[in-house]
């Protein structure tokens, strides 16, 4: 018994235990019922009718759930070597898992019968009908006491998993993928590709997700290898699948209607190609758009109300115009959504209406207006879902060619309001396949793209409070291996529609000022947006942190008042404006989504809310299922003998550096450096290889180096190159500028259930004036290359006044005869700002090309452009702005010139001196522009964000402008 | 019943005395007349069983000798319960670098650690340039065990193995289930080595 257990054992991963071990016969399948006594112990007596039935447990740690399954085996000649055993079959214990026991009948006479003698023999029946494909087996034992222990511990098995999570958390899928190297061999488990992986996982880079390890401690490394392996299989199966992309354009909206019914157009709001109207910030959706639509011709002529929203478009997409060709849809309706889906907050503000929804009249009459709102092109349109919970609906409308394209439509709803139950805050959810419709390519069974959309209202971080459960959400034919019930985030592409009560975190009268006045036109958006606190959520991973959210270029779409308190905007005076109405969305890379526009739509003013659109062009793959599961079948095979590797697995698995030591070279500022070590596979069997830190609190490179990929999976004699690239920016430059030899490096390549690689990494730092401290530049003796050691430096007495860099810049700018109408504002030849940079580190002269006298008419724009940018990076590059951070609230607090001019005392010696200089030139350049005004909120614009970086959320952006146009504007 | 314990051993010694061979010898019992230099460090285990059948499972790490990696070395020998210093027996400057090996791990690896010295190669002894009695009296004056083996004859090489077992504190589970905690080796030895003793003999003989 001893021997089969440990074979047994030898068969499992260490991760795996074996709980109890019976032995068994085949009862013949084709009898139906059990065969009679004198077979059965026929064949009992014959190895090849002899199967072990085996329970076994599997646990990654102490914080995850256990999971067991009953293995059955055949062991070709037992008692043999344990690689001569193979796993027939595999049965997850849950759901529907059940496994019975009865007494075998007997059609003859037993004159044995109830002897003490004779052990009996009992029949065990084992079903799981959740998997498909996966028949009741009936198995034939003596084993009495053996077999109570086998269902006592199913019993206990199947509890747990029947149990509900414990864990307020969302728990982890039950996803039984510790099953799949044991039936690989025979069929790929389809749990790869039956839900697509949490996005809250998908988006996160594999190292990241990889076991703690580091140099000396490998960390888990089954558990590793399984991750990889599902990455490689996923990414793998998708590239050897994908015969082209079907792209879908989906229009979302969202409205916090307040209560009100319908009584406005919306068509600005709804309409797919229909350009908003009336205003002068919201933007085109449509840069593509062509005239010779239908949609724009007969509903929107391009009146002059366009003109603006099309030059916002522009910046807001980045003029990124896409290839409009779309074979799969009519060219006629090419514009159009294919999908539309309007998310309400607060329909109901009844008190009724918060304990349960009473009727869906609300709906209706949102739906009416949708529809009416689409005018001659509804026709083509229906609804196709709806979920309501009290105040929040969630429509889905579609084009009606379209429609069978969509199965599989879930949808469920969850409360965050008081006791989680009431429904005045909370979410809607829906969730969709979608299937491409099959046009040109050869596809017989096209694999689909789980969309999911979601509608909430939500106080500010509950985004981890709102749990979602889209019930039994598997695929058609039920042949995933446990019923899975999906959380949203289980989807390829995922839209949130959000009303949350984010707010901006600029004092109030600053937010005002910033959306209305002329001077803060240009830029009154990036202005506020890093103040929003959804993007300070995100930015700090407190909330949303796997989203993305397109530029937004529209005014706040809260808090408006239609009486008399009301600012020039129409916002509320006793609210702050904010953007509380947002469109977020998360993909994985089989569903890339491009956002076509996000726009508020202010002419629509029946609620204190403004409805927010965005469109999305989903990018979704066209694959044939039948060929990704073969596909995966085959690459499972192929890594066959990856993770049932054993720990002496040395000889086994064996990667080789091909260049084991990297110098780097010369390595300077701003300038990369690439270099590629081969890593080959030079073992038999699969292998993979993660980069891992030399202990816990390090880093696994340092910054300054980038490392691609960080970890790879290898097939036999499969050769893989890492690429190493340099990237020394402002913080790392900071810190090399006084410590040149710490760019000696060992990475350390962890092959996974292997060896440990050292790749030693040397490079020479090459000095570079920027990123220093001004007190620093200031004791440079001269050119910072010219510099025996770092430590080379002027007693402190003996510093210069101001850093020669920055003056030399300024007074080449100061120069006769130079045109700097566009210095600051125009972008710079990257190469010719290298060049000065260059020549600043090195003292030596700029080039004689630079001189007005040897510079063409063009050239004589660009050089000074380069200069001034220069002069901006450099300042930028200060490892402490120009103005300390310290001073930032009382720079922003002065009220007057005078006063302005005192805070200087407050600056130490070399910053006063280049305040001064600097603010003197910008000063200079202002007044002698043609447009003096312009130029300096222009020059405002550019320097403030540098002169005062970093301020924290206290100081006021106006305030800190303000401090600069003291020193620049004209008395 | 046996009892199984599970132990982390480093090999340290000078670049090419011979420490990837020897490993080699007592895992697989192996060897390449000529072998890469190891440019890493590599983890492998083997077991040894004890008259009393106590089996003393080795956690080896084989680090790389090259004085260019010297810095990582803490990172393998941290948390050993034992540690092999190899020299070899034909260059007297190999047994200076042991020297200075064990100089480090005296001061700075886990107080209690089993120290082995190590005269690699003594297949060379035509060569031979560290006498036995200098390395012994040395071996003696710090209190470490020495050996001579060679890794290319397999001469005293399970030797030195099995003398490292029988010193280790064979009473108390070793300290080393945080060394290997990680290792799937330390979920067997921290797990199921109690509740399913009975299955483990013969089962580590196949890992090998």
């Amino acid at each position: 018994m001893a021997s089969l257990e440990s074979s047994i054992r030898a068969l499992l991963r260490h991760s795996d235990q074996v709980k109890v071990i019976l032995e068994a016969s085949v009862v013949s399948p084709t009898a139906g019922t059990p065969v009679t006594s004198s077979d059965s112990r026929s064949q009992i007596d014959e190895a090849r009718n002899k199967r072990i039935l085996a329970v076994v447990s599997h646990s990654d740690g102490p914080t995850t759930q256990e999971e067991g399954s009953v293995f059955i085996l055949k062991f070709k000649s037992a008692g043999r070597a344990y690689d001569q055993s193979d796993i027939l079959r595999v049965y997850p214990v849950f759901g529907d898992f059940s496994i019975t026991m009865a007494q075998v009948k007997r059609d003859t006479l037993d004159l044995r019968r109830g002897s003490q003698a004779s052990p009996s023999f009992l029949n065990l029946t084992i079903k799981q009908g959740d998997i498909q494909g996966l028949e009741p087996l009936t198995l034939c034992t003596q084993q009495v006491q053996t077999l109570r222990d086998v269902l006592a511990e199913c019993k206990r098995l199947k509890e747990l998993a029947d149990a509900p999570p414990s864990s307020p958390v969302a728990p982890p899928l039950t996803t039984f993928s510790w099953l799949a190297p044991y039936t690989s061999r025979r069929a790929p488990l389809p749990a790869l590709f039956s839900v697509p992986q949490d996005l809250r996982i998908a988006r996160k880079a594999l190292h990241t997700r990889l076991s703690s390890a580091f140099a000396g401690e490998a960390g888990d490394d089954f558990s590793d290898i399984l991750r990889i392996r599902d990455d490689w299989i996923r990414t793998r199966v998708r590239e050897t699948c994908v015969k082209g992309k079907h792209r879908l354009k989906v229009r979302i909206g969202t409205f916090n209607v307040n209560g009100n019914l319908p009584s406005q157009d919306l068509s600005s709001w709804v309409g797919g190609s229909a350009v908003t109207r009336g205003s002068g910030f919201t933007i085109s959706p449509l840069k593509e758009l062509s005239p010779l639509s239908i949609g724009d011709v007969t509903k929107d002529p391009f009146d002059d109300s366009n003109a603006p929203a099309d030059a916002n478009a522009e910046s807001a997409l980045g003029g990124k115009d896409q290839d409009p060709v779309d074979t799969n849809t009519n060219a006629d309706t090419a514009e159009d959504p294919d999908l539309l889906v309007l998310g309400f907050q607060e329909l109901d503000l009844s008190t009724e209406a918060l304990l349960y929804a009473t009727s869906t009249f609300k709906e209706e009459a949102w739906c009416t207006a949708i529809f009416a709102a689409l005018g001659e092109r509804a026709e083509g349109y229906e609804k196709l879902a709806s979920k309501q919970l009290v105040g929040l609906l969630l429509v889905v409308i579609v084009k009606k060619t379209l429609k069978p394209c969509f199965s599989d439509i879930k949808s469920c709803v969850a409360g965050t309001g008081i006791m989680g139950l009431m429904g005045n805050k909370g979410g809607t959810a829906i969730r969709m396949k979608f299937t491409p419709p099959v046009a040109l390519e050869p596809i017989g069974n096209p694999g689909s793209t789980v969309l999911t959309f979601v509608n909430a209202h939500l106080a500010a971080f509950d985004e981890m409070r709102l749990q979602f459960d889209l019930g039994a959400a598997g695929p058609e034919g039920g042949s995933a291996p446990v019923p899975v019930t999906c959380n949203v985030f289980e989807s390829d592409a995922l839209f949130w529609m959000v009303n949350l009560n984010y707010r901006i975190d600029v004092p109030d009268a600053d937010v005002r000022t910033i959306l209305g006045s002329e001077e803060w036109a240009e830029d009154r958006f990036t202005t506020l947006l890093p103040y929003d606190q959804l993007k300070s959520a995100v930015r700090a991973n407190k909330a949303f942190d796997m989203f993305d959210e397109g530029p937004i270029t529209h005014l706040p779409t809260y808090r408006f008042n239609a009486g008399l308190l009301k600012d020039d905007l129409g916002y509320d005076l006793k609210r702050r404006p904010a953007w509380t109405d947002r469109v977020l969305f998360a993909s994985n890379a089989f569903a890339p989504i491009q956002q076509l526009s996000y726009a508020g739509h202010p002419q629509i003013t029946q609620s204190d809310h403004r409805p927010v659109s965005a469109e999305f062009r989903v990018e979704v793959d066209l694959f044939d299922q039948s060929a990704a599961e073969k596909a995966a079948d085959r690459l499972y095979r192929q890594l066959n003998g990856l993770e049932d590797a054993h720990e002496d697995t040395n000889a086994r698995v064996n990667l080789k550096i091909m260049t084991p030591s990297v110098d780097l070279g010369k390595v300077s500022y701003g300038k990369t450096v690439t270099k590629q070590v081969g890593v080959k596979n030079i073992g038999k069997v699969p292998c993979a290889y993660r980069l891992v830190p030399i202990d816990v609190e390090s880093s696994v490179h340092p910054d300054w180096l980038k490392v691609e990929p960080m970890t790879a999976l290898l097939l036999p004699d499969e050769l893989v190159y890492i690429t190493l690239t340099t990237s020394i920016d402002n913080a790392s430059a900071a810190r090399l500028n006084i410590d040149h030899t710490a760019l000696d490096c060992t990475l350390i390549l962890h092959t996974v259930m292997g060896k440990d690689h050292f790749i030693a990494v040397t490079g020479e730092y090459v000095p570079t004036c920027f990123a220093n401290t001004l007190s620093r530049l200031t004791r440079l003796p001269g050119p910072i290359r010219a510099l025996k050691s770092p430590s080379e430096l002027l007693a402190e007495d003996r510093s210069i006044n101001a850093p020669r860099e920055i003056m030399r810049l300024v007074n080449w700018m100061m120069g006769p005869d130079l045109d700097l109408e566009n210095v600051f504002v125009s972008p710079a030849d990257s190469g010719m700002v290298d060049t000065i940079r260059e020549c600043l580190d090195t003292g030596a002269d700029f080039p004689s090309s630079f001189s007005s006298a040897g510079a063409g008419a063009n050239a004589k724009d660009s050089v000074p452009i380069a200069f001034g940018e220069t002069l901006l990076r450099l300042l930028d590059a200060l490892p402490e702005p120009l103005v300390p951070h310290a001073l930032h609230a009382r720079c922003a607090g002065t009220t007057s010139r005078d006063e302005a001019f005192e805070m200087l005392d407050a600056f130490d010696g070399a910053g006063v001196n280049v305040w001064i200089s600097v603010t003197a030139f910008l000063h200079y350049v202002c007044q002698s522009s043609k447009d003096p005004e312009g130029r300096t909120r222009a020059i405002a614009r550019v320097f403030t964000p540098i002169l005062l970086r970093d301020s924290d959320a206290g100081v006021s952006p106006v305030g800190r402008r303000g401090f600069l146009l003291w020193f620049i504007r004209d008395t | 019943m046996s009892k199984q314990f599970q132990f982390k051993l480093v090999l340290l010694g000078e670049s090419a005395v011979g420490k990837s061979s020897l490993v080699l010898r007592f895992v697989k019992d192996q060897f390449d007349d000529y072998r890469e230099s190891t440019i890493g460090a590599a983890f492998l285990t083997q077991t040894v069983t004890l008259e009393d059948q106590t089996v003393v499972k080795f956690e080896i790490w084989d680090t790389a000798g090259q004085e260019r990696y010297k810095s990582l070395a803490p990172m393998y020998y941290r948390n050993a319960n034992c540690a092999v210093v190899l020299y070899d027996i034909t260059s007297s400057a190999t047994l200076e670098k042991a020297r200075t090996w064990i100089r480090e791990l005296q001061r700075q690896a886990d107080p209690s650690i089993v120290i082995a010295l190590c005269g690699n190669k003594s297949d060379l002894a035509a060569r031979r340039q560290v006498t036995e009695e200098e390395a012994k009296k040395y071996a003696e004056e710090e209190g470490l065990m020495w050996a001579e083996t060679s890794a290319k004859s397999g001469e005293g090489v399970s030797e030195i193995f099995t003398a490292i077992a029988k010193k280790l504190p064979l009473t108390a589970p070793p300290s080393s289930s945080r060394a290997g905690a990680g290792r799937a080796a330390g979920r067997v030895g921290g797990v199921d080595l109690n509740k399913q003793a009975a299955a483990q003999p013969g089962q580590d003989a196949c890992n090998c």
